[in-house]
């Protein structure tokens, strides 16, 4: 079995129109057609991270699922992983000094613009709760 | 159903229900094994309500058992191209704007949605769930019943007005949920030995389940064991009207639910108190207990097909056309192209009325309830087929259905009342 800590992220593509899914345009089922990517800009983007060594999980659409060695991540995107709880990674705060920490936010700045510009957000895959167990603030 | 993963159990094969092998979401191993029991205990709510469904497990727990990767199971299992998505799990989120995790997430619901999956996600017991929020997730919260049928919201499940998306309130519509210390309710199946076989083992109830630790059974519940009972109900909904849309499939789910108006939701971090029930929908737990029989017979009336004939067709008109605009003719003695015809009065109507033909023969014969219903239907307007013989009955017209829709809802009765 392996013991190499994989992790799991995905791409979140802008619109067509260059639009932001959840930031400039909300998310919703109503909205889908409004947001979808390009055709171009999903192919382009999956096979940068393919050429790249990581694995594409699925059908690469408003989200390109990618999951690959700890390594490979920090190496690409030029980041500190480090595991959170219930085994889910954030990334590590050192390189966003001044602004709002999302630890689930990957940065993009280290991919070509082409790339760059067809996504709006990488996202760490965060863990979720069983919704079996009372509690508040789990 | 993405989940920890599905166990076998005597319960589901001796019954007969159809389980799929179980699909591993990145991260997971094992596609035999569930040492939580969540997954395989909880699954045992969906086939309570819809026995005949075939159940494709999606796995998202690790080998220690976490949830992990539950967006990317998430898509795994909408690429599967289910029916009914059920989820019982979720992260606590009380105010925007989103995460990028959290956006993600939503993308794949919105897609799984849109695409016309029913996506059920539990409220959560004590946390602000998301994707529960989403608008358009069918979010589902609990419902105690005591032993004589008296219901009450639960203490143990969420109800509350999303801070993150504006008016929306969760749950939608509730399940069977037990009450605090720890929801030890509903009798379900897993792994022996499994870790909630373990933990909810021994004790006196409301402590305890009273089964040893390693019987392959556990007393439990909680909003994810609502959620699954309720997304078998989704699918008894699509069964009976299968071009039911996600959102026209949670109205009847609403609209067919019995209010609740007693009790208080669990306590939350800002909300202290809960959400009081009350009479109507209501935060704790949203338009009440979920009522299969009633939600089926809407959707059974939501299908009728009524072949219409249409109230205003299509004739050819008749020839000549009077034009508009009249045709001058120069002053040269030209030959029109178009020669000018005086209109020939009276004016025919280029649209006629006519009355439709009846008879409107429904594809699936309507016979005529009994009472309560009083008398069936006249026969609409215009020429009819004539006499309509008692075993064919009568022609259902798109007032009746809608009269019988307004009656099922008005009508408080179902088998459980």
């Amino acid at each position: 079995m392996s013991t190499v800590p994989m992790v799991v992220a995905r791409a979140l593509l802008r619109s067509a129109e260059g639009e932001r899914p959840g930031v400039d345009v909300p998310i919703s089922a109503g909205n889908m057609a409004r947001l979808a990517p390009s055709p171009e800009a999903v192919a382009a983007v999956a096979a940068h991270f393919h050429g790249a060594g990581f694995a594409i999980l699925g059908t690469p659409g408003i989200t390109i699922g990618i999951s690959g060695p700890k390594e490979l991540f920090e190496r690409h995107f030029g980041v500190v992983l480090a595991p959170g709880a219930d085994h889910a990674y954030t990334v590590r705060a050192g390189r966003r000094s001044g602004r709002p920490i999302d630890p689930t936010l990957i940065p993009d700045d280290r991919l070509p613009p082409p790339i760059r510009q067809a996504i709006s957000q990488i996202a760490l895959d965060a863990s979720a709760s069983f919704d079996q167990q009372p509690g508040i603030d789990r | 159903m993405v989940d920890t993963g599905q166990a076998a159990h005597p319960f589901f094969t001796e019954r007969g229900y159809r389980v799929q092998p179980t699909t591993l979401g990145p991260g997971t191993v094992d596609p035999h094994i569930d040492s939580v029991g969540h997954g395989t205990g909880e699954s045992a709510n969906i086939f309570a309500t819809a026995p005949d469904i075939t159940l494709l497990p999606v796995k998202c727990a690790n080998a220690s058992g976490s949830l992990v990767n539950t967006t990317a199971a998430f898509a795994a299992a909408a690429a599967l191209n289910p029916t009914v998505i059920s989820c019982s799990w979720s992260r606590n989120i009380q105010n925007g704007p989103l995460d990028a995790s959290a956006n993600a997430l939503a993308a794949e619901v919105a897609s799984a949605v849109n695409a016309g999956i029913i996506v059920c996600f539990s409220a959560s017991n004590g946390g602000w769930g998301l994707p529960a929020q989403m608008p358009e997730v069918v979010a589902v919260g609990g419902v105690f019943m005591d032993r004589d049928g008296s219901m009450r919201a639960s203490d143990y499940a969420s109800g509350f007005m999303s801070n993150v998306y504006a008016g929306r309130r969760v749950p939608d519509v509730s399940g069977l949920v037990g009450m605090r210390p720890k929801a030890i309710y509903i009798m379900l199946p897993l792994s022996e030995g499994a870790a909630i076989d373990v933990g909810n083992a021994g004790g006196a109830h409301p402590n305890g389940d009273e089964t040893p630790n390693n019987d392959g059974w556990a007393a439990f519940s909680g909003t994810s064991a609502s959620c699954p009972q309720v997304a078998g109900v989704c699918a008894l909904i699509k069964q009976a009207c299968p071009r039911l849309t996600p959102a026209e499939v949670k109205d009847i789910l609403m609209r067919t639910a019995r209010d609740v108006t007693v009790g208080s939701s669990s306590p939350l971090t800002g909300l202290p108190g809960g959400s009081p029930a009350g009479v109507g929908p209501d935060n704790a737990t949203g338009a009440g207990m979920v009522d299969a029989h009633r939600a089926v017979l809407l959707a059974k009336l939501r299908c009728t097909v009524i072949p219409l004939t249409p109230l205003v067709p299509f004739l050819p008109p008749a020839l000549p056309l009077t034009p508009l605009v009249p045709f001058l003719p120069p002053r040269l003695p030209l030959t029109p192209l178009v020669p000018f015809l005086p209109p020939r009065l009276p004016l025919t109507p280029l649209v006629p009325f006519l009355p439709p033909r009846l008879p409107l023969t429904p594809l699936v014969p309507f016979l005529p309830p009994r009472l309560p219903f009083g008398p069936g239907p006249g026969p609409g307007p215009g020429p009819g087929p004539g006499p309509v013989s008692e075993d064919k009955g009568m022609a259902m017209t798109p007032d009746d259905v809608t009269a019988l829709e307004q009656m099922l809802l008005d009508s408080g009765s179902s088998p459980l009342g």
